[in-house]
């Protein structure tokens, strides 16, 4: 009885109770099956079978209606004209059980009809969705609301909305010896280095799993370096973000059932973008870039710089603020390493809460937060107040960058640093620098480089780098597309004035 | 596998070792420290040096309200103590102060040196040394010499500032005072033939008088500057004096007011909004030694109660001649004090004639001090009053113009 029940590829049976009888026993205890009889022309016996919830059963009822007030004629010609009038639907034939499973699963309905080897899969999947909403993780002030869902069609929708044009590829496989994820590669034919989409798709044929579950799961698997604290690929639920990656010659791997797209090969520079860049006038969009850089730095650095110049350099501290700290830390047990250590961990125990918690008790966390670091924290005589400010200063410069994968590595990366500025002072605090320097310039993302433009130095690229240019300034691909840097279109910006002037 | 375990014990195995070394030797919290906000040098007995350093007490602010009805001896929001120690040298003495102390003094904020009248005189150059050879000392700390001792001038408790420090180093910042720094003086030793130098000199105000302020007169003063030739101090400048040394040296700054010296009770006073000075050397063919000296100041008019119209062009040339004559005045008396009462030439006249004739300078280096008494003085002074003020007459003109 097992036997039958898991052989999949049997093949299917003319007699309709039969392969009725093999259906169910393929999908035993599947409570969620469903199974609905009709009569073909009010004669012929079929079954449709699909899944409850995953199929649109309004619009399964009317094929059913509408079939069995079918005139199918005389018996000898039943057989074809009953193909002729089941393929007028659009529909498909399966040969097999397990194409059949695949489809039921993906929510079509198939239908079993008596005196046929195949089954016909109707395209009806229709189940519950989110709709598209605000990306919540990526938001700006003027640009596109609408983000990713956990919809694969969608999605992909979205893009080719975008990007209306063929050379939109999108190459689909399947992942997940149990989900059977989904997974869509997709870029720009003429843009996409074909070395590029090659190497994505090598690297993802060769995943071996269970399942997939988030493009995270993904991302393990295909990363140059998995050791590295850096993300080598961005992830995005913002369909313009993903466009703009393609523009530029990248390509992007969306997954079922996730918001989230991975788009590759990236920089660092580009976890330190964000789409609002491209949409805010240029000067303002530089002038925040560098605001990012800069606390990018802090992010990094400011703990540890303190503790170092509190622990060995205090002739750096300008004189007044030297004794104001000084008075603060009078009462303080801890040595600068400790009391960093402290706040910090608390700073980033507070993050964690306040994410992972449920929104009703959200409220306690961030009055009880707000507590810890703070007044009560000085007052207790556990931490200094300038200690206090550091951390406070830290946390919101790692929340300025616009990438949250690149904010929670910093995060991580300034406790050695701390450790090693605690030890060694500043000059730990370079050594720690140094080695991150180091890791950087060997990290590659899908084989790009993961500090270019800057090393290897391509100063033609570094416009998009050390400010954000207006559009028709930045004409030159980046170096990694198809054409090897070329040159966009027709990107120039008509002398406005002058030439309304002359009519 | 085998890779992701080397790499996790590799990193185990580095931050372990770091937690090992955190004993490391020049490890110093803050806490350990006893930050000095000024020092103090004073001649002892003979061969005795007395070192005296004022240590900031840190102390948090919540305890002051603690301590409500309390005896406080801190005066703003600056605690400090001043200790002592003797020795026959400045390390020996700074051996002797650290010994008294729980934590460790820490010279890398301490930004003034006083040194007290006595042990100017007796030479400066061996605590020089020590202070420019101990790598925590500030090669920028301002130096000053006090009229008496270095440590009573520590003991003062400023009411403006929160210690010795930052009530000297601002001092010096103002218009009537200037600032040396160990630097300048180093400099000055090692370019001037006669190692010869000007330190500001202040006192306490005390010792001035007690009228002038109503309560606490225990304020220190600028009160001129000190003169040092071979490192040794061999006289002082009063303001006046010193006016001019400022004038001479390009020191005057914004700010300064020029009150001219007219007849009957009369005032007439300039508050300076620039000024500069340049001296530009000759020497003439019968070799002459002449220094020109011009300077171009600006400045606008703050009193006048004299009869002197500003708006009538010919009078208005008449008060800035009288403001040329002031200052030339100024200059000259400095200038005859300087060749012919300390023979110093501590306005670098002999750097100025080195750059332009090194030759003749050569001869001349040696007896430079009896050469400089020879130097003559052409001056080329034009201090400009553009703008009256809100008022364009005096008050008693007005009253003749509504008639």
């Amino acid at each position: 009885m097992n036997a039958i029940a898991f052989d999949h590829d049997q093949t299917i049976s003319p007699h309709i109770e039969k392969s009725r009888v093999q259906m169910e026993a393929l999908l035993k205890d599947c409570s969620d099956a469903a199974y609905l009889e009709c009569k073909l022309g009010g004669q012929v016996k079929g079954i449709f079978c699909y899944f409850n919830g995953l199929t649109n059963e309004e619009r399964l009822n009317e094929i059913r209606f509408e079939m069995s007030d079918w005139d199918i004629g005389n018996a000898e010609k039943w057989l074809e004209s009953v193909e002729q009038e089941v393929t007028s639907f659009s529909c498909t034939r399966m040969e097999s059980f397990t194409d059949m499973m695949d489809q039921m699963t993906l929510g079509n309905s198939i239908l079993l009809v008596d005196g046929f080897d195949f089954g016909f899969v109707f395209s009806l999947s229709d189940w519950r969705k989110r709709a598209i909403e605000d990306p919540v993780a990526e938001s700006v002030i003027r640009g596109p609301r609408e983000g990713f869902t956990e919809s694969l069609d969608d999605n992909m929708a979205m893009l080719r909305r975008r990007i209306r044009k063929s050379s939109l590829k999108m190459k689909g496989m399947v992942i997940g010896d149990f989900t059977k994820t989904r997974i869509v590669i997709g870029y720009i034919e003429e843009l996409a280095a074909p070395e590029l989409i090659k190497e994505i798709e090598e690297r993802l044929s060769a995943i071996k799993v269970d399942g997939i579950l988030e493009s995270g799961n993904i991302e393990e698997y295909i990363e140059d370096e998995p050791y590295s604290p850096f993300p080598q690929m961005i992830s995005t639920e913002r369909p313009d973000t993903v466009a703009a990656g393609l523009l530029e010659g990248r390509a992007v791997i969306f997954t079922d059932n996730t918001p989230f797209a991975l788009v590759a090969p990236i920089s660092l520079f580009s976890l330190l973008q964000s789409p609002e860049d491209y949409y805010q006038r240029f000067l303002i969009s530089t002038f925040i870039r560098w605001l990012r850089y800069l606390f990018f730095l802090v992010a990094l650095l400011v703990p540890s710089a303190y503790v170092a110049l509190l622990t060995y350099h205090q002739e750096m501290i300008p004189s007044a603020l030297l004794l104001s700290i000084a008075k603060s830390r009078e009462s303080i047990p801890f040595p600068a390493l400790v009391e960093a250590f402290i706040m910090e961990t608390m700073f980033e125990a507070l993050r964690e809460a306040g994410v992972r918690l449920p929104k009703q008790v959200g409220a306690a966390v961030s009055i009880v937060g707000a507590l810890v670091i703070g007044q009560a924290a000085t007052s207790a005589g556990l931490v200094s107040s300038p200690m206090v400010m550091v951390v406070a200063i830290t946390g919101i410069a790692s929340f300025l960058l616009p990438h949250y994968s690149i904010g929670i590595s910093i995060r991580l990366l300034r406790f050695p640093i701390m450790l090693m500025a605690g030890v060694l002072g500043l000059l730990g605090l370079l050594l720690g620098v140094i080695g991150i320097v180091i890791h950087l310039s060997g990290l590659r993302s899908f084989g790009v480089p993961y500090l270019s433009p800057i090393a290897p130095m391509m100063v033609g690229e570094w416009k998009d780098v050390v400010m954000r240019p207006p559009g028709w300034v930045s004409r030159q691909r980046p170096k990694f597309t198809r054409s090897g840097g070329g040159f966009r279109k027709g990107a120039r910006r008509k002398n406005i004035g002058t030439a309304s002037n002359k009519e | 596998m085998n890779r992701f375990r080397t790499h996790v014990f590799l990193c185990c195995l580095c931050f372990l070792s770091m937690v090992q070394l955190t004993g490391c030797w020049d490890r110093m919290e803050v806490n350990d420290i006893a930050i000095i906000v000024g020092a103090g040098i004073d001649q002892a007995s003979t061969n005795q040096v007395k070192l005296s350093a004022e240590i900031y007490i840190p102390e948090e602010n919540n305890s002051e309200s603690q301590s409500g009805g309390g005896v406080t001896t801190n005066s703003g929001n600056g605690k400090t103590f001043v200790s002592s120690a003797t020795g026959s040298s400045m390390a020996e003495a700074m051996y002797k102060l650290q010994e008294r102390l729980s934590r460790k003094l820490y010279w890398g904020h301490n930004d003034i040196f006083v040194f007290g009248q006595k042990r100017a005189e007796k030479g400066i150059q061996d605590d020089l040394d020590f202070i420019l050879r101990y790598v925590r000392m500030r090669e920028r700390a301002n130096v000053y010499v006090a009229e008496g001792k270095a440590f009573d001038i520590l003991g003062i408790i400023p009411k403006l500032e929160p210690n010795s420090m930052e009530a000297l180093s601002e001092l010096s910042k103002t218009e009537i005072s200037t600032t040396v720094d160990l630097k300048q003086v180093v400099q000055q030793i090692v370019e001037t033939p006669d190692e010869s130098f000007s330190i500001p000199y202040i006192n306490r105000g005390t010792l001035v008088t007690d009228k002038k302020h109503n309560r606490n007169p225990n304020v220190s003063y600028f009160q001129g500057v000190s003169l040092f030739k071979k490192t040794k101090m061999i006289g002082s400048l009063n303001t006046d004096v010193t006016w001019g040394y400022f004038w001479m040296t390009n020191n005057i700054k914004g700010n300064t007011i020029i009150a001219l010296d007219m007849p009957h009770h009369e005032t007439i006073a300039i508050l300076l909004t620039g000024s500069k000075t340049t001296l530009t050397p000759r020497i003439t063919a019968d070799g002459k030694w002449i220094m020109k000296v011009k300077v171009r100041s600006e400045g606008n008019l703050l009193q006048n109660t004299s009869a002197i119209d500003f708006m009538s062009p010919k009078q208005h040339a008449e008060m800035v001649k009288l403001a040329n004559e002031e200052v030339k005045f100024s200059i000259t008396n400095t200038m005859r004090i300087l060749q012919k009462k300390y023979k110093v030439d501590v306005v670098q006249f002999g750097d100025e004639f080195r750059k332009k004739y090194p030759k003749q300078w050569k001869k001349v280096k040696p007896n430079w001090s009896t050469a400089f008494q020879q130097v003559q003085l052409e001056l080329d002074v034009m201090v400009d009053i553009p703008r009256p003020g809100f008022l364009n007459k005096s008050i008693v003109q007005m009253k003749d113009v509504s008639k």
